[in-house]
């Protein structure tokens, strides 16, 4: 309740163009809309500016937030992964047309070894796949998007998302199947 | 669900814990976006759209001052266009037979006994027994010069000549300086005639109408009703100046008027007129004597005497509604007025509307004290106004502005204070630009000042004991100039609009406003979000104007 509360009066703050309240909610969701940023873009640079052009949108649209509809942490998540989306659309043009592409059927790869990478091994590692692939990795894997949703995103088919998830798969278990082996 | 393999639920916790750049030196990144794109200035009215609206209002008063100018512009037109149509239209009726065609409107009427017209402009008359007319034609230009008794041919002298002479003003008027000379029988007959082009005969007129009067001096019994001043012949029933100078509104008879349209001078007539003129003129009252010319004085000071003694005549003529106009005119000439204003408030938004008055007394007649108001009007579609408003509730979110808490000893238990507050009353001096775009409805807007004065808060405490709430007292109590009241902000400025029906001395209107800063900005404990809030208020008001000022015009003096 003390949470609503708050996110209410963050709210009230921002709609009035509140540097108080901007900063306080800047500082309050920094941390996971900073991650998100990071994992979507390929480097810290592009990621802050993802992270300032997001924020920027909640500040000017935060009177269309309706906390009835979501909490404020799920809706400036959502802002931040459609702007991170734009920001790679604009930078890759990886929508060319992949048609329906099979799913590539992959081996498993042990928990384990991905325990032994460190947070910034993981992260390169999601860094260095192709950026339509990354997306759908992020989108699929750590977001929680079914492929219908993400098709509808990035505007593409289900299938071609698959082929992507299927790729992003392949392209991990290959690294960290490298990895094990060095180990 | 999606279906992860395990290693990938293990990548998700991992991506999760990735290391992010520090906040506060993205804060300093961000915040210099924010500057450029959305500098401070408060949301809702602030922010860009807060220009939008100041420069929505400056435009709607620069065409509002603009349209009024235009309107002002078309109304003087039609004033003088009025008089001129009036003139001319009422004398075109009595015009005589001879033609009116230039501005000369010295017209030499010399009849002799046996009638023969000894005058130069007979080309105008078919009637050879008709009167001569002589037409003395002065140069259209404002020459000022006003003939002098006997000074040439117009001056007053024993011949055989009746000479009418006339004079221009600088106005464009002319004056009339009619000198008629009898002839040892009498047989004068002498007709001032001016037609539609040339000045103004008389003082009425003199500078107001471009139009021309025409008058009709008669020198004869009845045939005299119209006639001009005149230095020997006044010996009419109605022959005053200003019925002369009106003209129009001079010839009110349609029997009078149709025998002026038709009338020749028939022979027999010579033996009608009075033989020596200057008896009657004589007789006349001191207020009834016609003005002369004299030497050395001035056209202006000519005029004036003839304004001085127009005015009582005047008043004789017409009515009283006719010299001050139609009612609609008697609304255009307000200029400053001054009355009392009964607002009432309504909560707003998330505002509420606690039945305490001032000081937090049940009852609310502490939030309708009548607001004296003054008003100038620039003309009938702008005005100003200004009010006193010294004590407006303003009506508030409950908004917590401070909390405390205390510890109880020995009982672990915990004492927490919480002020709410819940309205507000202000001291407004709020002054408004009204722009009317229909006829008595007006649309204002402008600024107003605010200074806080009192406000009622309601002060509650809770009492914790091992963290579970177990008792709970609140109070509903008034705050002035304390520690409450410090933490508000003492004054404000506000943009509103409004709109308002002006009837007669009545007004009735609504009014919107909202502060252009936010009236509570803290945050009432280390442990809880800041607290904001910014004022609005919506009310409607009946005006009533008690006291009124018009505009003195040249009528009104006439009915003072």
């Amino acid at each position: 309740m003390a949470g609503a509360l708050t996110d209410i009066e963050l709210v009230r703050g921002c709609i009035v163009n509140n540097r108080m309240a901007q900063e306080q909610l800047y500082k309050q969701f920094h941390g996971p809309m900073a991650s998100i940023c990071m994992r979507y873009t390929r480097n810290e640079h592009d990621a802050i500016e993802v992270l300032h052009s997001g924020f920027l949108k909640v500040f000017k649209n935060m009177e269309r937030f309706d906390v009835a509809k979501a909490t404020l942490y799920t809706w400036i998540r959502t802002i931040m992964v459609n702007t991170a989306i734009d920001f790679l659309r604009q930078k890759n043009r990886w929508y060319v047309s992949h048609g329906e592409m099979e799913k590539v059927e992959t081996g498993g790869v042990e928990p384990e070894a991905v325990d032994r990478l460190s947070v910034q091994e993981v992260l390169k590692l999601v860094q260095h796949l192709p950026p339509a692939t990354q997306a759908v990795f992020n989108l699929y894997i750590i977001d929680g998007y079914t492929h219908k949703e993400i098709g509808n995103l990035l505007g593409i088919s289900d299938g071609t998302s698959k082929w992507h998830l299927s790729e992003a798969r392949r392209l991990m278990q290959l690294y960290l199947s490298k990895q094990a082996k060095v180990v | 669900m999606n279906n992860l393999q395990p290693y990938e639920k293990h990548l998700a916790d991992k991506l999760g814990q990735v290391p992010v750049p520090d906040k506060n030196e993205g804060w300093i990144e961000m915040r210099k976006l924010l500057d450029r794109d959305m500098p401070e200035g408060g949301g809702g009215w602030g922010g860009n759209r807060k220009w939008w609206w100041m420069g929505l209002t400056v435009a709607i008063i620069i065409a509002g001052l603009w349209t009024s100018q235009q309107f002002n512009d078309r109304q003087r037109a039609g004033s003088q266009a009025g008089f001129a149509g009036t003139d001319e239209n009422v004398t075109n009726k009595p015009s005589t037979p001879i033609n009116n065609e230039t501005n000369a409107v010295a017209n030499e009427v010399n009849s002799t006994t046996d009638n023969t017209n000894t005058g130069s402009n007979a080309e105008k008359s078919n009637n050879t027994n008709e009167p001569a007319v002589t037409k003395n034609r002065s140069d259209n230009s404002n020459s000022n010069e006003r003939k002098e008794p006997g000074s040439n041919k117009n001056s007053l002298t024993k011949g055989p000549a009746t000479t009418v002479s006339v004079s221009k003003s600088k106005n464009n008027s002319q004056l009339v300086d009619l000198n008629v000379s009898p002839t040892g029988n009498g047989n004068q007959y002498s007709r001032l005639v001016n037609n539609k082009n040339s000045g103004n005969v008389g003082v009425r007129n003199a500078g107001a109408s471009k139009a021309n009067n025409a008058a009709i001096l008669l020198a004869g019994k009845e045939k005299n009703s119209n006639g001009v001043v005149s230095d020997m012949f006044n010996a009419g029933n109605n022959n005053d100046p200003i019925a002369n100078a009106q003209g129009a509104k001079v010839y009110k008879s349609p029997e009078e008027n149709a025998f002026l349209s038709s009338y020749t001078i028939p022979s027999g007539l010579v033996e009608q007129t009075f033989e020596n003129p200057e008896d009657k003129f004589i007789d006349l009252p001191s207020e009834k004597q016609p003005l002369k010319a004299e030497p050395g004085k001035t056209d202006k000071a000519f005029t004036k005497d003839m304004r001085k003694k127009s005015i009582p005549e005047d008043n004789r003529k017409m009515s009283r509604r006719n010299m001050r106009g139609i009612g609609a005119e008697k609304d255009r000439d307000l200029t400053f007025a001054a009355g009392l204003s009964m607002p009432q408030s309504f909560a707003i938004g998330g505002q509420q509307s606690p039945a305490y008055g001032v000081n937090a007394k049940s009852g609310k007649a502490s939030d309708y004290v009548p607001v004296p108001f003054f008003q100038y009007h620039i003309n009938n579609r702008l005005f100003f106004q200004t009010e006193l408003q010294f004590q407006s509730p303003q009506f508030t979110d409950r908004l917590l502005i401070s909390q405390t808490q205390h510890t109880i000893s020995p009982a672990n238990g915990m004492l927490e204070r919480s002020i709410y507050v819940e309205k507000l009353y202000y001291f407004n001096i709020p002054l408004n630009i009204y722009f009317s775009p229909a006829r008595n409805f007006y649309f204002g807007s402008g600024i107003q000042f605010s200074s806080l004065l009192s406000g009622v808060a309601t002060y509650q405490d809770n009492r914790y004991t091992n963290g579970t709430l177990d008792n709970s007292y609140s109070r509903v109590q008034g705050f002035k100039d304390d520690s409450v009241a410090a933490k508000l902000a003492p004054s404000e400025w506000r943009y509103q609009l409004e709109g308002n029906y002006y009837f007669k001395r009545f007004t009735f209107g609504a009014r919107y406003n909202q502060a252009l800063k936010q009236f509570v900005n803290l945050q009432p404990s280390p442990t809880l979000p800041l607290t904001q809030g910014r004022n609005q208020s919506f009310l409607i008001y009946l005006r009533y104007n008690i006291w009124e000022e018009r505009k003195k015009n040249m009528y009104s003096l006439a009915g003072n």
